[in-house]
């Protein structure tokens, strides 16, 4: 029995992996980009990068919004911080169009003109929508569950864990390094693995298992989340009353506190009698993503409200989301995080080109029957590389004053993505398309520096001068990734060779 | 799944079935179990939900590998299929008395 088990989670392992581990490889790289999000989208504007860190001027932003949205329904003011030098405010009308948004210098409240991007939450939305909105989220998490049989199957199957950690074999035959690197990658941030799919199902608990809402809140989430949030909702009396300061409110929503920052400040029908103000806390410095609130009357700037999360069940959801999301600011487990990420990518990976090197190995037939499979992976993993560093070259490219430019960073990235999808299918010869593409990735995220160098004054010689890290590390990380992808593409030079060897001598043995 | 040679045969009706119980059945096991779960438990009624929605996926996990392990596509069916049962039958008396 206990053989039969293991042999049915080998066959789910293998099955499940292939199928799934495309989508799951997409999701984990783009996923580890997420990790330096705001670095990416900082790097993404440089029309910021001359902001230096100054005491934040909540005035003359409300100042802003009372001449350019007097008559708008909700105010946001987000504040700047450590990774996100500019002060955002947006709006919205009452007819609940569109939210509109602005970045301002956080010193003197003037008004910047920066390239439309989507920065860094591109790889963000992309990492749990696929561009798919709620239909995308589904598949994720379909992936997301695939991921965690994956993680218990290949627990259950590699049960030597330690031993076959200890053991990796570059030298020895194709496949078994390639087993070697996956089971190495897999174990040596196993925990990693587990929390991260883990958390990431638990933070859309109310898409994928609604089933306590529908019993206890009519099936609408979005009375659970009044009843736990607990935001004061007045109306809007339309008697026109003045705004108090909001610089003093946000001051006295920092005494609540006993220290911390503000994130963001929310004004609900600014100008009106019943305008209500709520300052809300940054979470960075918990790993419960829990933003601690404090509501005040906007006209008479009473306290109408203290809210911290509470309740065991809560805390340990923010616990969770926390531990996925990452807002908790601490540089080095930031870089562990994208180093697992990475690892995670690594290990999905080599589990999809092992499958290929496995049946490539051990019979001749039907080139086929695994070509599919071989294109599919060079599409996916070589291809999002060359399109995620396109995306970094559109950037720098489109012109600032393109209208929808946001929009055509991202179908340069989608059409490069396909372009290599393409060339994956065409190219005869699988390991030179491999070598093609990575060595296509690896120049453009070499060469990233130097485009830099050229349209910006951003570029890694004045950055390193001055020591700003959160720009030079985009740069150096691109050379980094640009040396170690010209690096696989050499080794994927040399072990073609081997491959073909021994297809062509099991065909002679085979025989007439 | 029948042995042959110490290897599995996998007829493709055997799979689909097993898959679909992993996918369907389990989802279905996991939806009830949640709800069972989140009547039951004596805690205010988000935190009952909270709790019961965070532990959905281990059992969701635990239920994709029967369907696997199960030793027929069947047994995998059954095997997901009377506890959800068993669980709406249970939750849904305890539903109307608890819910206003």
């Amino acid at each position: 029995m206990k053989d039969s088990f293991t042999q049915s989670m080998d066959w789910l392992h293998t099955w499940g992996g292939l199928v799934f581990g495309w989508l799951l490889f997409v999701i984990f790289l783009t996923g580890t980009l997420t990790v330096f999000d705001k670095e990416i989208t900082y790097w993404m504007q440089p029309e910021l990068h001359r902001l230096t860190p100054s005491p934040v001027n909540i005035q003359a932003a409300a100042d802003q919004l009372a001449r350019l949205a007097p008559a708008a329904d909700d105010w946001w003011i987000e504040l700047p911080h450590f990774r996100t030098p500019e002060l955002t405010i947006s709006w919205q009308d009452l007819d609940q169009g569109q939210q509109e948004q602005r970045k301002l210098d956080p010193a003197t409240g003037e008004i910047m003109t920066v390239r439309g991007t989507r920065g860094g939450e591109f790889f963000y939305r992309f990492h749990y929508q696929l561009h798919l909105d709620r239909l995308g989220t589904w598949v994720v998490g379909a992936a997301a569950m695939v991921m965690l049989a994956a993680l218990a199957t290949g627990i259950v199957i590699h049960h030597r864990i330690f031993k076959d950690f200890f053991a990796f074999r570059p030298q020895a035959s194709l496949q078994r390094s390639w087993l070697d690197a996956h089971n190495a990658t897999g174990v040596l941030m196993l925990p990693f693995h587990v929390v991260i799919t883990f958390t990431g199902l638990v933070i859309f608990w109310m898409i994928y298992m609604p089933g306590g809402v529908d019993v206890f809140y009519e099936g609408e989430f979005g009375n659970m989340l009044a009843e736990v949030e607990q935001r004061v909702d007045r109306k809007r009396t339309g008697t026109p009353a003045s705004l108090a300061s909001l610089a003093a409110l946000e001051q006295r929503a920092k005494i609540q506190w006993n220290g911390g920052v503000t994130e963001w400040i929310q004004v609900r029908h600014p100008g009106d009698l019943h305008a209500t103000v709520d300052v809300v806390r940054r979470a960075d410095d918990r790993l419960a993503l829990i933003s601690d609130r404090v509501t005040f009357d906007g006209t008479t700037g009473d306290v109408l409200k203290v809210w911290k999360g509470e309740g065991p069940a809560f805390l340990t959801y923010s616990v969770l989301i926390g531990l996925h999301y990452l807002w908790f600011d601490h540089a080095t487990i930031r870089w562990l995080y994208f180093f697992m990420g990475l690892t995670g990518s690594v290990m999905i990976a080599t589990g999809s080109l092992l499958w290929v090197i496995k049946r490539r190995e051990s019979h001749t037939s039907n080139h086929s029957e695994y070509r599919i499979v071989e294109s599919l992976n060079i599409a996916v993993v070589a291809g999002l590389l060359v399109a995620v560093a396109a995306f970094f070259w559109s950037n720098r490219l489109w012109p600032s004053d393109v209208p929808g430019r946001a929009v055509w960073e991202m179908r340069t990235f989608f059409l490069v993505w396909c372009l290599c999808a393409v060339h994956a299918c065409l190219r005869r010869d699988c390991s030179k398309a491999w070598k093609e593409q990575l060595v296509a990735a690896a120049a453009l995220f070499a060469l990233l520096p130097l485009l830099n160098l050229v349209t910006t004054d951003s570029h890694l010689f004045v950055t390193l001068a001055v020591c700003d890290w959160r720009l030079a590390g985009v740069d150096l990380t691109c050379l980094a990734v640009g040396g170690s992808l010209f690096g696989a593409a050499w080794r994927i030079g040399r072990q073609a060779v081997p491959a073909q060897q021994s297809i062509s001598s099991s065909i002679v043995e085979a025989g007439p | 799944m029948g042995n042959v040679n110490g290897r599995k045969k996998h007829p493709w009706q055997d799979v689909a079935s097993r898959v679909a119980a992993a996918a369907l059945g389990g989802y279905g096991l996991t939806y009830s179990f949640t709800t069972f779960l989140t009547l039951i438990l004596p805690l205010p009624r988000s935190e009952a939900v909270l709790a019961a929605a965070m532990c959905s996926f281990i059992l969701y996990t635990g239920a994709i590998l029967w369907a696997f392990a199960a030793s027929s596509s069947r047994q995998a069916w059954m095997g997901l299929l009377v506890p959800a049962v068993g669980c709406c039958v249970v939750a849904v008396p305890l539903a109307l008395a608890v819910v206003p």
